[in-house]
């Protein structure tokens, strides 16, 4: 499939401002059938369960002719407009309930799908539909922000949503400029509205008896040369400007966005959240009505033999009690931590992710909030603006100063100016590294058949198990990444490499589940399926030239061990190399042979365990104890730390005591994944999508955010 | 038993100077691997300092045996009950390596401690660090970090 | 759960015997087990991959075990049934309790709350024929369970996809989030915002496909509390639209589910539960043994 994110940006064709045209009334079916003669399916907004919602019509009489909206915090009626038969209007009636958010990102989608073959090995099914032509009229300047959005979201970086981008290839947008702002809309403090900027490529503004209508692409312009229409004259393209600026006047409160972003992430603890956490029900239907919400959770069915199965991703929220649910429980297991979480993802961290907002201010959030809560009131309370400096100070700002470096964007323009200025940020993100040359990745495509060669139990619960490959894309990982594991049935686990071999990989798996319980069953010659390598691995340039000490807790040691082979490929590229390993019992170890061998040819590694019996010899205590005797000191230390979260921050207290500097201490972090590429949100701390822009990250990368809880 | 120089020890946080002052109470004491040093709920003779070896901390529980709580290594404290009532070890302490500390004798050292104001202030925080570490220590252990959670989504 | 049942196919040789899979009913209406033999589409595989030795309603065979897999449907409502589970338990490998009366006590366990003689003196002419508990509880109060399918009905489909876990070893996926969700992902428009209905669904577990909302009412919770269900914001807000009284919100959890603490905790603060009059409905003293049953006599006769 080809993708041409350029051609989505719609461009006023060249030349002298587009003619208005007038589209009475009587002929707005004349444009439903000229998109349909096209080949087109086309949406438009219609009366559906006492909302409005984006629906296929097959005639312009199917439109909401007559009807309006009220909308305020919690409550939405359509009621009968306040106008004569003369000037009924098809499009009085404010954004649609779910927007058009369901015709580009549909909210369940067949993913991908794994077969067990005769021979043991797990064919992949990764096909998208092409997408359907479709047209979308209607739609609203809060809809196109939000659509510039997800084009950036999914189909901007690295990982591009194969589905999304089928059905976003072939749209025509014939768009709307409001002529009624709801209570609840405030577009015009979010810089997206109400008039139609971008994104469509005709434009409509529906005035008494039809719409003053104007082409902002060459498509458009064909569809309207069609049409045969006469020129709105002078009056008609007056009257459409008046009436848009007359609905931006009536817009009630908004959100003030300057300094917006580092405003709310330095009240992380303000006291609201708590309160907010009482109101809230934690329903999530303010993300599933958020027009830029993209998060996806992954089903899986089979059939009962579970030879066959097939994945969907189907919208999610961060709001559900499974969504940051790891190993042992759940990253933000408050209410609080959900909806802070939303809250500043959409405000604030959206910025370093996306380098716009993630708010496009269509009020949907507010309007369908069973219990009304108000996220304008909310920013107002937690966000409220620092007392204003002294004169003077201001000069020393630039407005525009960014906290990160603006991530390219390559489909969509910013849809208003980043706000500033902004206040100092503890957080520093890497980014996303953005290869020129590499071709994106095509979610849900990438996974490859690859063969178990051989399994070697390392523990009662954990095997390494040895996989035969000629991806070259595998081929290629480096220490640190992981790959997402796939047979069929099964949820897919993201397991991390724990060797790079020339013919394969190794991966060392704990069975925790039954995904992974299943994985660590698997028997030479069985079949999987492998997407990778994902994530930012480890930096081993990073310790050239300097003392490396490696700290593994327990499972951690997994995917240090890439670290040690490279390290030991080439050992006169470090000064010294020391390895320090904690487990649980001494039958917990893994790698022993390989280990004592290691140690026997002089590297200096030092274990210890938790709980032992008299049998064992060895050290017994935590792995911070074990630098007593070989302290990694100095600033000339790079340390490389895999373990749990609360023994990594252990650990990095002692070395950052030990004068290590915290921007070559790096710790890789655990979180849910699902898509492994930052596009189903699941894995999101802070500013960064940890599968992405992670796992591996620096203290100095991390910075206040790896203690804080419920991030 | 050996008479001691001071000079050959060293200790985290704790001047030589300061360390030297004790020498006159300072034996040399050596285990084989097994040896019990102390048992626990004894009284504790004496305040160590670990030179060479490997000690095990451990507590018995009828049905199930000795379980090793810490080992103690080269720099560390051995007995610090010497100086904390009721002067009782908290654990049996056994050698699991050829071991040597240098041991103060318990009543000595506590005698000592009234009387030296500041051989106490500067002996007494580094007896602490090493009780502290042990603390932290066992809270780590009771975390359980490396187990196995009850839920988990794959 | 122990779901382990058939261990997955790993370690299972293909021929390995069919699991011997029981389906019985306590205190309840047999909706759940009907639910079973709505898998149309899916019977005859079912029946390749597991052998039915007790389902009343699908089969006169029976049995009293073992069990490989055991389906309870119904609460505990009476001493026999108090015994029969935990001989059930004892025969079963793992044991699902299936429908809002084994997860959760069911419609009949609003007498928990009330008083049970009276209860029993106004629906039934002659108490003394009624051996009954007090209560009607959950399958879970009495012995473990290994799993719950939750819903009044249970859902089919995830009927299905818990058989379908058994065979393959993986873990069912029964998601615990708001019906809200599923409104939202369907494109129900929410019957709260939009009509004012009174709705259970942000504080009710998912399962159902929020069928109710697709017809245009609110949720009634029978799948019951979802974990972190706030309910006392959705009661005070449920009070706040529409005018409702302290005891029509009270009432309106006071379901299917109505003996959950959750739920329960919301009707024992607003009221609304639908006591009886202490006196016996009928002129019958308790222990006549008088044979000949009275008159029916509508609702209304007893007010």
């Amino acid at each position: 499939m080809v993708i041409a994110p350029s051609s989505w940006t719609s461009r006023p064709p060249e030349g002298a401002p587009p003619t208005v045209r007038w589209l009475p009334t009587g002929h707005l079916d004349d444009l439903v059938q000229g998109l349909r003669r096209q080949g087109r399916r086309v949406v438009g907004p219609v009366v559906s369960d006492g909302a409005i919602a984006f629906e296929e019509i097959d005639s312009a009489t199917e439109l909401p002719f007559g009807w309006t909206v009220e909308s305020t915090a919690g409550s939405v009626r359509l009621q009968r407009a306040d106008r004569d038969a003369a000037s009924r209007r098809a499009f009085d009636t404010g954004p649609a309930w779910r927007g058009i958010k369901p015709w580009t990102f549909p909210s369940r989608v067949e993913s991908v799908g794994f077969e067990t073959r005769p021979d043991g090995s797990v064919a992949v099914r990764a096909e998208v539909a092409a997408g359907t032509p479709t047209a979308i009229i209607g739609a609203r300047a809060c809809d196109l922000a939000a659509l510039a959005i997800h084009d950036r979201v999914l189909t901007g970086g690295p990982a591009v949503d194969a589905d999304y981008a089928a059905r976003r290839s072939d749209l025509f947008v014939v768009a709307v400029e409001c002529a009624l702002a709801t209570a609840t809309c405030f577009c015009g403090s979010m810089g997206t509205g109400p008039e139609v900027t971008t994104g469509a490529d005709i434009v409509l503004s529906e005035l008494d008896g039809g719409c003053a209508a104007r082409a902002d692409t060459a498509a458009g312009a064909r569809l309207l040369a069609e049409l045969a229409l006469e020129t709105a004259g002078p009056s008609g393209a007056a009257d459409a400007a008046a009436q848009v600026a007359a609905t931006r006047a009536s817009l009630g409160s908004g959100v003030d966005t300057a300094g917006l972003p580092a405003r709310l992430l330095a009240n992380l603890d303000h006291p609201r959240w708590d309160q907010i956490a009482e109101r809230c029900l934690a329903c999530a239907s303010c993300t599933l009505v958020c027009p830029t919400c993209f998060c996806t959770g992954t089903t899986v069915s089979s059939d009962l033999d579970g030879t066959a199965s097939s994945s969907a991703r189907a919208w999610d929220s961060c709001f559900t009690a499974g969504f940051a649910q790891v190993v042992g429980g759940s990253f933000r297991p408050r209410q609080r931590d959900r909806y802070r979480q939303w809250l500043t993802h959409k405000f604030g961290t959206w910025w370093d992710q996306f380098g716009t907002s993630g708010c496009v201010g269509c009020g949907r959030c507010v309007a369908w909030c069973p219990v009304g809560i108000d996220v304008r009131e909310e920013l107002a309370i937690i966000a409220a603006p620092p007392p204003p400096p002294p004169p003077e100070a201001l000069v020393a700002v630039s407005p525009e100063a960014p906290d990160v470096a603006p991530v390219e964007a390559s489909v969509a323009t910013p849809v208003s100016p980043r706000p500033g200025p902004a206040l100092p940020r503890v957080i520093a993100l890497p980014g996303p590294k953005v290869d020129a040359v590499r071709p994106p990745i095509m979610l849900p495509a990438g996974y490859v058949s690859a063969i178990v060669t051989d399994v070697r139990p390392e523990t009662a619960d954990t095997a390494t198990l040895r996989i035969a490959t000629d991806d070259p894309a595998l081929l290629a990982a480096r220490p640190g990444q992981f790959v997402m594991a796939a047979v069929p049935a099964f949820a897919i686990p993201p397991i991390s490499i724990s060797r790079i071999r020339p013919d394969g990989l190794e991966l060392t798996i704990r069975a925790a589940g039954p995904a992974t319980s299943f994985l660590t069953r698997l028997r030479p010659g069985a079949g999987l399926a492998l997407r990778g390598p994902l994530g930012r691995g480890w930096p081993i340039e990073d310790a050239h030239g300097r003392d490396v000490a490696i700290v593994a807790g327990g499972i951690g040691l997994a995917p240090l061990r890439p670290v040690l082979d490279a390290v030991l490929a080439e050992p006169e590229r470090f000064a010294s190399i020391r390895l320090y390993v904690g487990a649980r019992t001494p039958a917990d170890r893994l790698f022993v042979a390989e280990l004592d061998e290691l140690a026997a040819r002089g590297i200096d590694i030092r274990v210890t365990v938790d709980r032992a019996g008299p049998e064992w010899l060895g050290r017994v205590g935590i792995v911070t104890q074990i630098f007593r005797g070989a302290k990694p000191t100095g600033a000339n230390v790079t340390a490389f730390v895999c373990g749990p979260e609360r023994m990594m921050t252990a650990v990095a207290d002692v070395l950052v005591d030990l004068a290590v500097p915290p921007e070559h201490l790096w710790l890789t972090l655990e979180r849910h994944m699902e898509c492994g590429v930052g596009l189903c949100g699941h894995c999101e701390m802070g500013p960064r999508f940890v599968c992405r822009d992670g796992p591996v990250l620096s203290l100095a990368e991390l910075g206040d955010d790896l203690r804080r809880e419920g991030l | 038993m050996t008479t001691i120089r001071s000079t050959r020890l060293s200790i985290d946080g704790l001047p030589p100077a300061v360390l030297a002052r004790l020498d006159d109470l300072a034996l040399g004491l050596e285990f084989g691997q097994g040896d019990v040093i102390l048992r626990e709920g004894s009284q504790v003779p004496f305040l160590g300092l670990i030179e060479v070896g490997r000690v095990a901390l451990r507590l018995n529980v009828p049905g199930r045996g000795s379980r090793t709580i810490v080992t103690v290594e080269p720099g560390e404290l051995l007995g610090w009950s010497a100086i904390v009532p009721p002067y009782r070890a908290t654990s049996e302490a056994v050698a699991v390596t050829q071991t040597r500390l240098v041991a103060y004798d318990a009543l000595a050292l506590r005698g000592r401690l009234a009387t030296d104001c500041e051989l106490a202030a500067a002996l007494l925080p580094v007896v602490l660090s090493g009780v502290s570490d042990r603390l932290t220590t066992s809270w780590h252990q009771l975390l359980d970090l490396f187990a196995q959670g009850s839920t988990e989504p794959w | 759960m122990a779901l382990d049942v058939a261990a997955g196919r790993a370690g299972r040789p293909a021929a390995a015997r069919r699991p011997r899979v029981g389906v019985v009913k306590l205190a309840s209406c047999d909706g759940c087990q009907l639910t079973i033999l709505d898998l149309e589409d899916h019977l005859l595989d079912l029946t390749e991959r597991f052998e039915f030795v007790e389902f009343a309603e699908a089969t006169s065979r029976r049995s009293s075990g073992p069990f490989d897999i055991l389906f309870v449907e119904g609460s505990i409502s009476t001493p026999e049934q108090a015994a029969e589970i935990v001989r059930l338990r004892a025969a079963a490998t793992t044991l699902v309790a299936i429908g809002a009366c084994a997860t959760a006590g069911g419609i009949q366990a609003l007498r928990t709350a009330a008083e049970h003689e009276a209860f029993r003196s106004a629906v039934y002419p002659v108490p003394a024929y009624v051996e009954s508990l007090a209560t009607a509880t959950p399958i879970s109060a009495h012995v473990t369970v290994d799993a719950e399918l939750r819903g009044c009905p249970i859902d089919p489909g995830q009927l299905l996809e818990l058989l379908t876990a058994v065979t393959t070893g993986r873990r069912p996926q029964l998601p615990d989030q708001a019906v809200c969700v599923e409104c939202k992902r369907r494109g129900i428009p929410c019957v709260i915002v939009a009509r004012d209905l009174p709705c259970l669904g942000p504080v009710t577990r998912t399962g159902c496909g929020a069928i109710c909302p697709s017809f245009g009412r609110g949720c009634y919770g029978c799948f019951g509390p979802r974990e972190g269900a706030n309910v006392e914001e959705l009661a005070g807000d449920l009070r706040s639209r529409g005018g409702r009284t302290d005891a029509e919100v009270g009432r309106l959890f006071a379901g299917f589910t109505g003996a959950t603490p959750e739920f329960r905790g919301v009707t024992d603060r607003l009221g609304g539960r639908p006591l009886l009059p202490l006196a016996p409905a009928t002129a019958h003293v308790a222990g006549e043994h008088d044979t000949t049953p009275p008159a029916w006599r509508p609702d209304d006769a007893r007010q």
